[in-house]
């Protein structure tokens, strides 16, 4: 066990190990040119409906 | 001819400062009061900060901006408001201290007919012992400048992990009461991708010491997601952020002090903890900028147009009542100035009425309360109304209904790079609207509808677009005023 495992043993961190994990299909999808293209436009419309909406008056 | 006077040349006062002088013609004179030379945009010092982008790509001159627009510009800053003026003249002024190379020190009155508050926040790295890059032991991203120091601070720790000695990094908040979380988020993972970059990773531990209760709190008490026909929150949502990339997050922290090797720090129990480290970069809790207020007669009229955080009262509900009895009407929507309908306050330089992100005190009585976030798109956004309050005001007279824009119905994008490149970039791009939960118009506080969460290269590609729409925009560059706040 190195000094960093013990230190880190020592502090309150938080425990993630029931946190879901992306899986491969996921983790593709993420860099998928197109359909990163389109969660982009998607991405950007949606900011400008609520910008157009809500913003102020 | 009416004089207006913004404070502050950052997101809201160079916004409001704009579209003033476009809604107003060249017989009213807006003046720009600010001590800093350049511009800065602020949500890339992230990407300076990792050595990504050089300083020189976050900031510009603002001078031959305002010459060009015919806007007054004094880089000085504010130290007291007269806002019923005095013997001489019963306009309100405001007294400022130049602060460029040639004037240096000098000092002025400049009056005005209506003025603008937007000196964002002062960075109090004094409130906790050793923090910051200034005095203290730790680097930070909330300037051009500071951002330029942690990157080299980053790289002298990856060659030492070249080297094969492991290192401890630390991302976080250094106060109890920090806001902007999402800033250190961002850090947090950036200075991962720069670690597997440089095939360093595995010798670093790298945590996540943060004043949030929850992960995915960000200040704003966490949000609710609607994804693939399930309700979802960002505390799930970042944990699986942080599992997947093996950062290890500490939540609920007061650091107390830190030394050139050492961070002592409480958590919510009252439990206190050291941890040795390499490299910190945490950030510092905001006040407002120290300016005194005084009335006709010279009388230091300071906390009735301040709250004691130093931030501008305005038009919100200061009454002190517990967290759970707050609502969305006690947050403010036209930003005037209590007592004075020529003094507005926007960006981060208004006083919130209370915290969104439910404050907790330890068993030691320290109190551990993220402070509400008043990011670029709400402070731009606020600024924006109130330009047209004044103009109005202006042009039709005094009483020129105010229009509004509160938190409550404005909505807010953050997006948290988590490593750059066109190809292989990723960001966390997260909607919240609106930015202060309104639990009486929606269940879960927010619109499902738009606010969301999601990881993935496109989250890079809006990042990088929002960082040259909104420098071109704050060029004041033709078409400008077309790109929303």
């Amino acid at each position: 066990m190195t000094d960093q495992d013990k230190q880190s043993a020592a502090q309150p961190v938080l425990d993630l190990s029931k946190a879901p994990m992306p899986n491969v299909k996921t983790l593709k999808a993420r860099y998928n040119l197109f359909g990163q293209f389109g969660k982009f436009v998607a991405f950007n419309l949606r900011i400008m409906k609520m910008v157009l909406s809500g913003g102020g008056h | 001819m009416a004089e207006i006077v913004v404070l502050g040349a950052g997101i809201a006062g160079h916004t409001a400062a704009l579209h003033l002088r476009r809604m107003l013609g060249r017989s009213h004179k807006v003046t720009v009061v600010s001590p800093n030379s350049n511009w800065n945009w602020i949500p890339s010092n992230i990407w300076v900060g990792v050595g990504k982008m050089p300083k020189e790509k976050v900031i510009f001159p603002l001078a031959p901006i305002y010459r060009r627009k015919g806007v007054e510009f004094r880089q000085a800053k504010a130290l007291a408001i007269h806002p019923q003026g005095d013997a001489d003249d019963s306009r309100g002024a405001v007294d400022i201290e130049y602060t460029g190379a040639n004037n240096r020190g000098g000092t002025e009155r400049i009056r005005y007919d209506y003025l603008i508050n937007a000196t964002g926040p002062k960075l109090k790295f004094e409130a906790t012992e050793g923090l910051g890059p200034d005095l203290g032991n730790t680097v930070s991203v909330c300037t051009a400048d500071h951002a330029r120091g942690a990157a080299q601070k980053l790289a002298s720790t990856i060659a030492k992990l070249l080297e094969g000695k492991p290192q401890t990094l630390v991302v976080g908040t250094g106060h109890g009461t920090c806001t902007c979380e999402g800033a250190a988020f961002e850090y947090t993972f950036n200075v991962d991708h720069a670690l597997r970059d440089a095939g360093v990773r595995d010798l670093a531990t790298l945590y996540y010491l943060t004043n949030e209760p929850a992960l995915g709190d960000f200040g704003v008490g966490g949000m609710i997601f609607n994804q693939n026909g399930f309700e979802t929150n960002s505390e799930l949502w970042t944990s699986s952020l942080f599992r997947e990339r093996e950062v290890k997050p500490i939540i609920g922290t007061h650091v107390h002090k830190v030394t050139a090797s050492t961070i002592s720090y409480e958590t919510l129990d009252g439990q206190l903890h050291d941890l040795d480290y390499d490299f910190a970069m945490l950030l510092p809790p905001f006040s407002g900028h120290p300016i005194k207020a005084f009335d006709a007669e010279g009388n230091d009229i300071t906390s009735e147009v301040f709250a004691p955080s130093g931030f501008m009262k305005v038009d919100a509900d200061y009454s002190g009542k517990p967290y759970e009895e707050w609502s969305a009407s006690d947050w403010p929507k036209t930003y005037q100035s209590i007592g004075y309908d020529n003094i507005w306050a926007v960006g981060i330089a208004f006083a919130p009425p209370h915290q969104i992100s439910k404050p907790n005190k330890t068993p030691n009585g320290t109190v551990i309360a993220p402070a509400p976030p008043r990011t670029g798109m709400p402070s731009g956004t606020m600024a924006k109304h109130v330009a047209m309050t004044v103009a109005d005001r202006v042009k039709v007279g005094p009483k020129a209904k105010a229009h509004e824009a509160s938190m409550t119905t404005m909505g807010a994008v953050c997006v948290a790079s988590a490593g750059t490149g066109l190809t292989k970039g990723s960001a966390a791009a997260m909607i919240m609207d609106p930015v202060v939960p309104d639990r009486q118009k929606y269940p879960t506080g927010r619109n499902l509808a738009t606010t969301r969460g999601e990881i993935g290269l496109y989250g890079h590609w809006s990042k990088l677009m929002l960082h040259y729409l909104f420098i071109y925009k704050a060029k004041a560059l033709p078409g400008w005023q077309l790109i929303p706040e």
